[in-house]
């Protein structure tokens, strides 16, 4: 979508009615409504129906969610490097 | 002779009789019959009548593909259409009827189609009711006629008396199909500490075990399931996997009381079973296929197969001679094995040379004839004989036909492997010349296929492709290379015709197909099988083309010119089998469909005598009526109630959402068309918001209780899509904005006290606070702290109005709702007030024009709705740049308008059409929304939406045009603010 400052009408024309249906891979957005409501970016392939990747759409949530994934590193050296950041 | 029981073995229970009737006859089978089983014992041979031609059938084989004999089971209302007797349990007291025939199956009314035969060929519907003359009430006329004459079972009228489920399951292997191939895979992986879960749709495990005959296939297949069971598998009868989805996750229908007399009450019929394996695989063997030649649809043909699987598992003779014709080595094993059961047995062969077996035939007394073919049957109501001519090498049968007499006709033109399942994911199908049929293609999904399934028909070769998938699956190498085909080759052979001889030669019996029908297909131009398929129906019948499916294609191939095989298969579709809407449903039906939201003071509204009413999921009081008080007399009252005195509703339906954070402001501003920015802390703000396409998504006051705190309200309808919208911006689109938003609709309960003396009301119930116009302006907003059973309670109150009146909607924890309505109500009660319901609250903002979800349903725009000078100029909004498309700006579009009868006592409807008087017709000039009788105006009035808006039609009359109630009214067009347009009331 165009930023919201944007007032080029063919702009949101485009964004908001021509949208793209690839046939193959594919990114799309979805809204985990019946759960944690959060909006999830899809990467699937729309002929196989195979989904490759789903992270958070708001990079604070993705940032969040690698964290907690990471393994914990024994040396404790570079996470405290990065905390500092 | 006819059809008799043996004296001894198959599988029944001869301790068990069990008497049951057809067509109102009582008959007697054993406990392990199926309805087709009991009906050949009994020497029943016609069973029913066709689908299309009323001819007559019988049962043609012994399985799932059967195309004959459908029943109608049960009376009342557990009566079910479309049960097949081959697969079908026999119980106690069963009622068995034939289906599509009337009165009765020997004298049958609809037989008379089969003389317009010609007329109802390919395409008939398509040519007779489609083209310039032939209109959709034509059609209709029709189609009363067509419905009675053709198709199959009746269902019931009456609601199912049933219950069904839903049960979800997780598996490492799901295993469909417990033949041999199935057993093997199943107890091996289990033992290999997989958790297998093994379905099989018949009521016996077993698969053509069940049907050699021979004693130590069951005895290994006893084994087999006890290895299973030890293992910790599980093991499904009656269970059908009816379909195959993404992800593997298989749908199998279990059919748990069909087969019991008096079931348990509380056990579901059937149970829709949502499994999700990590494996599937699929070991559901191969259906034996006829051949097309002359009244090849006769009771008394069947399969050859199907002979034997009714001697050896049920112990029932089809008849005492028979004549089985081939292609393939398959049916030699059948033959012997019947004729050494009693059968006199005549085998035609349609290969020249003589089979290995040809010796063990002659030697069980068989007359093998090498090269012939069946041509034709003879017999009207059954089977008398057969004629039989010789094929040559190059497939030439000759003009000379001799007939040879019998009971029943076996015939087989080889096995097709089941291959439903993986075509549900889209697998494409390979036509596999060796055994003439198609099997299933290459897939990257954990799908395995083994067995007859996948073409391999012998029982030991079955064995060692079950080990090897085992084998495969932990990791290891197959070894073996594994025999497919029947052992002996086959003929090609599918249809059979001699020049100049026009027979009735049917591909699809249970649909009524003929091969002549597919050549017409072919003569119309149609090339793809999938057309050929719609134009022609062959396989559209709940047997989904078992029978047919090959045989209509080697007809269309050879009409192309093609080679069999080369025109690809139509895609089987879920579900395999029929499955009940019932089973789909479950619990979810009636009352249970959805969940019922109740408000906090549901109680206490009926305890007022409310009638209530369904908005969405919610129950919301409708009315409250006295005693002899009609819908109207009692909205009225309470609409007049309220403006005249005090009134008190439920709206703690809205959606309620809080804002939170150091950028809510922002955030709203950007979300609301009007200015939000400079919203004073302690104030509440009417809003709309749009869709980013410049539509009005929605309406609603949002109040500032803090610096970063607002708490929003939407329409009810709107609440989940704009929460949904408001997420999707923050989490997608403005990911810097710092704002937290959270649903509360359920944790505030909401009152509205509205009417001249709601200041009264609530000073009563609050006294320590300051009402007065001054200390609580319009738009002001309250918390308001009260302590109740040692507990402050906090409530929130905003003096906002949707009556037009003075009003404060006061919201409270929703577990205190109820005893703050009840204090307010008695206070409103003291005063002479009342509480009111939806009604009263329509024809209150119907009065003041105010809009919901009747207006603005998705095709308004601010201007439509009458809020054009809301926008705002200076800030960009969601919404604000698509909103002035050009068909959005231009002048003429239908704007919300008042509406009153011209004539002061008329009325009208919502939904009817506004219509220039001079022009009732087409789609008008504009439409009504809603309507009520105004207490305040004292006559009916209504609002909607008209081309140009009230100004236009300043002095003009419009027709109100109801035609479907034929309501013809003159109205004249008024600004939608109908009662106090200056607002001197709600400002107070």
């Amino acid at each position: 979508m165009p930023a919201l400052s944007n007032s080029n009408k063919n702009a949101w024309y485009e964004a908001v009615f021509l949208r793209e249906n690839p046939r193959g891979a594919h990114i799309e957005d979805w809204h985990h409504t019946q759960g944690c409501r959060m909006v999830l970016r899809v990467k699937r392939d729309t002929l196989t129906h195979k989904i490759t990747s789903v992270v958070p759409a708001h990079p604070e949530y993705k940032k969040m969610l690698a964290s907690r994934d990471k393994p914990v590193r024994p040396s404790g050296k570079k996470s405290a490097g990065a905390r500092a950041k | 002779m006819g059809g008799y029981r043996l004296k001894n073995g198959g599988l029944i229970n001869r301790d068990k009789p069990v008497s049951f009737s057809f067509n109102g006859r009582k008959l007697n089978g054993f406990e392990g019959d199926s309805i087709a089983a009991a009906l050949l014992a009994n020497n029943v041979q016609q069973v029913g009548r066709s689908f299309k031609y009323h001819r007559l059938r019988g049962v043609m084989s012994a399985g799932p593909e059967e195309g004959g004999a459908l029943f109608n089971v049960n009376d009342g209302a557990k009566r079910i259409a479309n049960v097949k007797g081959t697969m079908a349990e026999l119980r106690p007291q069963m009622q068995v009827y034939a289906q599509n025939a009337y009165p009765g199956i020997r004298f049958d009314i609809g037989a008379i189609n089969s003389l317009f035969a010609p007329f109802l060929s390919a395409g008939f519907y398509y040519k007779t009711f489609m083209g310039p003359m032939r209109s959709t009430s034509f059609w209709m006329f029709c189609e009363r006629f067509i419905r009675k004459a053709a198709g199959l079972g009746t269902a019931s009228r009456e609601p199912d008396p049933d219950s069904y489920d839903i049960a979800y399951g997780f598996c490492d292997v799901l295993v469909v199909g417990a033949g041999p191939s199935g057993l093997h895979a199943a107890a091996e992986l289990a033992e290999q500490g997989r958790k297998v879960i093994l379905v099989e749709q018949d009521f016996e495990a077993g698969g053509s075990y069940l049907s050699s005959g021979r004693p130590e296939d069951l005895a290994l297949r006893d084994q087999l399931i006890r290895r299973l069971k030890t293992a910790g598998g599980q093991l499904m009868l009656r269970s059908t996997a009816f379909g195959l989805y993404d992800g593997l996750v298989t749908g199998v229908i279990e059919r748990l009381t069909d087969h019991i007399t008096d079931p348990d009450p509380y056990c579901p019929r059937e149970i829709t079973h949502i499994l999700h394996p990590r494996h599937v695989v699929l070991a559901t063997g191969a259906s034996e296929r006829g051949l097309a030649f002359g009244n090849n649809d006769r009771p008394g043909v069947m399969l050859a197969g199907a002979l034997r699987s009714y001697a050896c598992r049920y112990g029932v003779m089809a008849g005492g001679s028979a004549v089985l014709a081939t292609c393939h080595d398959g049916t030699y094993e059948d033959a012997i094995m019947l004729a050494g059961l009693g059968m006199e047995i005549t085998l035609i062969d349609a290969r020249n040379r003589k089979s290995r077996q040809y010796q063990a035939a002659s030697a069980a007394g068989i007359t093998v004839l090498n090269g012939k073919v069946p041509v034709n049957v003879a017999g009207s109501s059954a089977v008398a004989g057969i004629e039989v001519a010789d094929i040559d090498e190059k497939g030439v049968v000759d003009k000379v036909t001799t007939l040879i007499g019998c009971e029943v006709v076996g015939i087989s033109g080889g096995y097709s492997p089941v291959i439903h399942l993986p075509s549900h994911r889209g697998i494409k199908p390979r036509w596999e010349a060796s055994i003439q049929a198609f099997v299933t293609g290459q897939t990257s999904e954990n799908i395995h296929v083994i067995g007859a399934a996948d073409g391999v028909f012998e029982a030991s070769a079955c064995i060692d492709h079950a080990r090897q998938l085992c084998a495969k699956m932990m990791g290891k190498k197959p070894k073996k290379q594994i025999r497919r085909g029947i052992p002996g080759g086959q003929r090609p052979l599918f249809e059979i015709q001699i020049d100049g001889r026009k027979l009735k030669s049917f591909i699809d019996p249970q649909h009524d197909v003929t091969s002549e029908d597919i050549r017409q297909a072919h003569r119309e131009g149609f090339v793809s099988v999938e057309h050929m398929k719609r134009y022609t129906t062959l396989g559209m019948a709940t047997d989904q083309g078992r029978v047919g499916n090959i045989l209509g294609l080697a007809v269309m191939a050879q009409a192309q010119g093609l080679a069999v095989g080369s025109s690809g298969v139509t895609t089987f579709r879920p579900p395999f089998t029929p499955v009940s809407i019932g089973a789909l449903a479950a619990r979810e039906r009636g009352a249970d469909w959805r969940p019922v939201r109740r408000t906090p003071m549901h109680y206490e509204h009926l305890a007022a005598g409310a009638v209530m009413t369904d908005a969405g999921a919610w129950k919301r009081a409708w009315y409250y009526p006295k005693q002899g008080e009609t819908i109207d007399d009692a909205y009225i009252r309470e609409a007049a109630t309220t403006r005249q005195n005090v009134a008190m509703v439920d709206v703690s339906t809205l959606g309620k959402i809080a804002v939170q954070g150091p950028d809510a402001t922002e955030f709203l501003n950007r979300i609301y068309v009007n200015p939000f920015a400079k919203l004073a802390i302690g104030k509440a703000r009417y809003g709309i918001m749009l869709r980013d396409d410049g539509m009005v998504l929605d309406d609603g006051t949002t109040w500032r209780l803090a610096e970063d705190d607002y708490f929003m309200t939407t329409t009810t309808a709107q609440a989940a899509p704009v929460m949904q919208f408001l997420e999707e911006l923050l989490q997608r689109r403005w990911t810097d904005l710092k704002v937290h938003i959270s649903s509360v609709t359920d944790q505030w309960a909401g009152m509205a006290v509205a009417g001249p003396y709601a200041r009264e009301v609530l000073s009563a119930q609050f006294p320590s606070e300051d009402w007065s116009d001054a200390a609580f302006p319009f738009m002001g907003v309250r918390e308001i702290t009260f302590a109740q059973e040692g507990r402050d309670i906090i409530c929130r109150v905003a003096r906002i109005s949707f009556s037009g009146e003075r009003a404060f909607e006061i919201y409270v924890s929703a577990d205190k709702g109820a005893a703050l309505w009840s204090s307010l109500a008695s206070h409103i009660k003291e005063g002479g007030g009342c509480l009111y319901g939806m009604e009263a609250l329509g024809a209150l903002r119907i009065e003041k024009g105010h809009v919901t979800a009747a207006e603005l349903d998705g095709r308004v725009t601010l201007e439509d709705a009458g809020f054009g000078k809301m926008a705002s100029k200076t800030k960009p909004f969601i919404g604000s740049v698509l909103r002035q498309r050009p068909h959005l700006i231009f002048e003429n579009r239908p704007q919300l308008v008042g509406i009153f009868p011209k004539d002061r006592t008329g009325r009208f409807s919502a939904g009817a059409i506004l219509c220039h008087p001079d022009d009732v017709s087409g789609f008008g000039e504009g439409w009504v929304t809603a309507v009520t009788h105004s207490p305040a105006l004292g006559h009916w009035i209504g609002l909607g939406f008209i081309s140009g808006g009230a100004e236009a039609w300043q002095n003009k009359t419009v027709m109100v045009a109801d035609p479907v109630r034929d309501n013809f009214v003159e109205a004249e067009i008024v600004s939608p603010h109908m009662f106090d347009p200056q607002g001197g009331r709600q400002h107070g």
